[in-house]
């Protein structure tokens, strides 16, 4: 896949169970094995805890399960290094799959009304015969900040 | 007699015992009885005879008197008759017995007579001085005619009489006896008569004393004096007069005649004894005992004789006392042993009617018991001859039987053979089937090995896991790359290329590796699949020829085991000729035997058939022992009324038939005998 794509965006795809998920490739930092991380107490549930990555702490989301996933075991899962507003953070999904090359322009945008919080799910892309969410991970993962936050607050 | 049963014979038996004993007791009482009644009429015959006898004293002694009177010379002076006078009282008064002396002159003219009589009471003489010439007592004393006895004579004596001469002289009747003698002078010529006129008194006072002996001696007695004719000369009888004192009745002395009564007419007779005799006067049976005077001392005129008479009851009283209880007790003897003797037969009879019946009854049974004994003798018999022809069967299955043993035996001695080649082949079997076994083991062994192969690949699949390791790693590693390229912008798109190439490469090879991996794991399973299937065969055959192998051992144990057992049928088949010779032998003896047997059979059923005959003698007996128990007729009548009933003693029918039946038999193993002989031979 040599071919020059000018006009388009790099999107790196994942697997959550059967389900590929795609993110624009420059909000990754790295790429990394999965490491256990140090459960931290009181959290919420798919806050997995912290890793220690060459001397950078950083908090882990579990993905999967904060898009209501199980967790998959069978699976040697990878982690996706962000760089948010509030720091470095490491998400939990099950597969790096591949990079693709894809126009934002041809991210279909998802035109429901709801009052569910979708503002971080772009859109959809289909790429052969996948059709793959494409999700704004910087957004998601500021929301989760946000909304522990705002839950801390509440809490205190 | 054989109608009459047995108790009707004790009891006759008995009473005629009893009979003949009262018979005999009777009859020796009754002579004891008339023994006693003879001495009584001894007693009383002895009485007459001795008061006869003591009269006869004393008329001597008178008569002698008078002839001492007539030789006093005094009396011979017929002149001087005062002095006489005076002698014959004085000899009155001697005597006391004369109640007057007399003397008269050769014609009969009175000459003198005492004036006093017996009981010294004068009397006037001069009432009789007159002429005796025509009395008897003169003429027969003047004529000689005395009255004599065989050594004595020279006396006339008058019978006892009312003597008129005295009477005369005295006014009243006296009765007495006269004794005359001739008075003599010195020239022996008669010149008169002395007749000397005794009172009856002193004859009456020999009967009173005798009446008073014989009362002490507890009798009762009337004496009497009778004469020659008949007549009554004195009697003595207190009872009747109830005095002591003489009566001299006149009515009555000197005139009853008592020659109708038969003992005066025997006494007359000249016979003494003892009579019964009607008193006529008293009407009263008496006693008479009767004696009339010794003819050897008494005057041979004078057929006196003396009656003792007493009642009978009181002479007889005891002994007929006596008599009468004696047969009232023979009588409640009679009576008491007839009870007994009832009784007893009674008794006796119904024991022995009882102990009959049952001797008929056992008769019965044992007649049935012979007979049932000669049944089974005779069946004995025939199953002797059935058993002699069973055991000729027997000897001959025997021998048979022996030839089939040894054929047996020889037929063992090939089994065992065939067997043996058996057990040989089963050890072939065993030995091909071990070395199978060898083979499977090598098989095991290559199995291992395949295993090992199984191993190496796992192992190549564990190495694919590393590659898959590093196909990853190098895929994070071309996406780090990418992403580095990425920000480099413009002047990383080369370096992005190559990290795609990478990353194509690193996918491309972890496609490979998947592919080994699957491959490898498909072999693997095949492996797998081949030793567990080769496994699960190989564990299998050899479970199955451990089997094979484990069932030929068995078959090699059994056909040794059959072999042994053919062992022991061959020696058992010769135990067996051995035993079957031995049986065989014992067989015959057993015929012997059992010949022996049916000849003692044979003598059983005679035995038996005696048996039965002496069981109807017994029976015969038996029932003849009931008639004689009960009487012919008794048994006939049992026999006609209870013909069915064997214990009623009438077994007749029952031997008849029994008889019938052995007969019946006997005739059967007459016509069967000779079968049997042939049968025994």
């Amino acid at each position: 896949m040599s071919e020059v794509h000018e006009d388009k965006e790099r999107y790196l795809v994942y697997r959550i169970k059967d389900e590929l998920y795609a993110s624009p490739l420059l909000d990754f930092k790295e790429v990394i094995e999965f490491i256990k991380p140090k459960i931290v107490p009181n959290m919420p549930n798919y806050f997995s805890g912290m890793v220690n990555l060459r001397g950078l702490i950083m908090g882990v989301i579990d993905l999967r399960k904060k898009l209501g996933y199980q967790e998959n075991y069978e699976l040697k899962p990878s982690m996706l290094i962000c760089e948010t507003d509030v720091g470095p953070l490491a998400a939990i999904i099950d597969k790096v799959e591949f990079v693709v090359y894809f126009s934002p322009t041809e991210i279909q945008d998802l035109k429901v009304e709801g009052k569910v919080d979708i503002s971080c799910l772009q859109g959809f892309m289909q790429y052969q015969e996948h059709l793959i969410s494409v999700i704004d991970i910087k957004k998601f993962v500021s929301n989760i900040e946000k909304s522990e936050k705002v839950e801390q607050e509440k809490a205190a | 007699m054989k109608n009459i049963s047995l108790g009707k014979k004790i009891n006759g038996l008995c009473i005629m015992v009893l009979l003949l004993t009262g018979i005999v007791t009777f009859v020796q009482f009754k002579k004891t009885n008339d023994s006693l009644i003879e001495k009584v009429h001894d007693k009383f015959q002895t009485d007459a005879e001795m008061l006869g006898a003591n009269i006869t004293t004393v008329l001597f002694e008178r008569y002698y008197d008078v002839q001492a009177f007539a030789s006093n010379k005094a009396l011979t002076q017929f002149k001087e008759k005062e002095q006489m006078t005076m002698g014959l009282n004085s000899l009155v008064n001697l005597y006391g017995v004369y109640d007057l002396l007399m003397v008269v002159d050769a014609k009969g003219n009175y000459i003198s007579s005492s004036s006093v009589d017996s009981f010294g009471i004068d009397i006037d003489t001069n009432k009789i001085q007159g002429n005796y010439a025509d009395t008897n007592w003169f003429k027969k004393t003047m004529s000689g005619e005395f009255t004599v006895g065989k050594l004595y004579s020279g006396t006339f004596v008058e019978s006892p009489q009312f003597d008129p001469i005295t009477s005369k002289a005295e006014d009243r009747p006296m009765y007495g006896t006269s004794f005359s003698a001739p008075l003599k002078n010195d020239q022996g010529e008669i010149i008169g008569v002395v007749t000397a006129r005794a009172n009856f008194k002193w004859i009456a006072k020999l009967f009173a004393s005798f009446f008073n002996a014989v009362k002490a001696q507890g009798y009762n007695t009337e004496l009497s004096l009778v004469d020659g004719s008949g007549k009554l000369l004195f009697e003595y009888d207190p009872v009747l007069h109830k005095s002591d004192k003489f009566k001299y009745d006149e009515q009555v002395l000197g005139k009853l005649n008592l020659s109708e009564s038969n003992a005066v007419s025997k006494m007359m007779k000249g016979v003494k004894g003892a009579e019964y005799v009607v008193h006529t006067r008293k009407n009263v049976e008496q006693l008479v005992g009767f004696s009339p005077f010794d003819k050897e001392h008494f005057f041979e005129s004078f057929n006196w004789g003396i009656l003792v008479r007493i009642p009978k009851n009181a002479a007889l009283g005891n002994i007929v006392d006596n008599e009468r209880n004696f047969l009232l007790g023979l009588l409640v003897v009679l009576v008491v042993g007839l009870i007994i003797s009832f009784f007893v037969s009674w008794i006796i009879g119904k024991s022995f009617i009882a102990e009959s019946k049952k001797l008929s009854e056992s008769a019965v049974a044992s007649h049935q018991l012979s007979k049932v004994l000669f049944e089974s003798s005779d069946s004995v018999a025939s199953a002797t001859v059935e058993q002699s022809a069973g055991i000729q069967e027997s000897v001959s299955a025997l021998s048979e039987m022996g030839s089939m043993i040894s054929q047996t035996a020889s037929s063992a001695k090939t089994s065992m053979d065939s067997a043996q080649k058996m057990n040989n082949k089963a050890k072939e079997g065993e030995h091909i089937m071990e070395e199978m076994m060898y083979s499977f083991r090598s098989i095991q062994e290559a199995n291992q090995q395949l295993q090992k192969i199984s191993s190496i690949i796992q192992e190549v699949s564990k190495k694919t896991n590393i590659i898959n390791d590093i196909v990853f790693k190098t895929q994070l590693l071309s996406f780090n790359a990418s992403i580095e390229a990425a920000r480099a912008g413009q002047h990383g798109k080369g370096f992005a290329v190559v990290a795609e190439e990478v990353g194509n490469l690193a996918k491309v090879s972890g496609s490979a590796a998947k592919d080994i991996e699957l491959m490898l794991q498909d072999s693997q399973k095949q492996v797998q699949d081949i030793l567990s299937g080769l496994q699960e065969k190989i564990e299998k055959s050899s479970s199955v020829s451990n089997q094979a192998v484990s069932n030929f051992k068995d078959i090699s144990n059994e056909i040794d085991v059959i072999v042994s057992q053919i062992r022991g049928i061959t020696d058992a088949c010769a135990q067996q000729e051995l035993g079957v010779q031995q049986t065989s032998t014992a067989m015959s003896q057993i015929d012997v035997a059992t010949q022996k047997n049916s000849s003692t059979a044979q003598e059983t059923l005679g035995a038996a058939k005696k048996l039965a005959d002496e069981n109807t003698k017994l029976k015969d007996i038996s029932a003849s022992i009931f008639g004689l128990i009960n009487g012919e007729s008794f048994k006939s009548k049992t026999v006609e009324s209870q013909p069915q009933k064997p214990s009623s003693g009438a077994g007749d029918s029952a031997i008849l038939s029994l008889d019938d039946s052995v007969q019946n038999l006997m005739k059967k193993r007459g016509s069967r005998d000779p079968k049997q002989q042939g049968k025994a031979s």
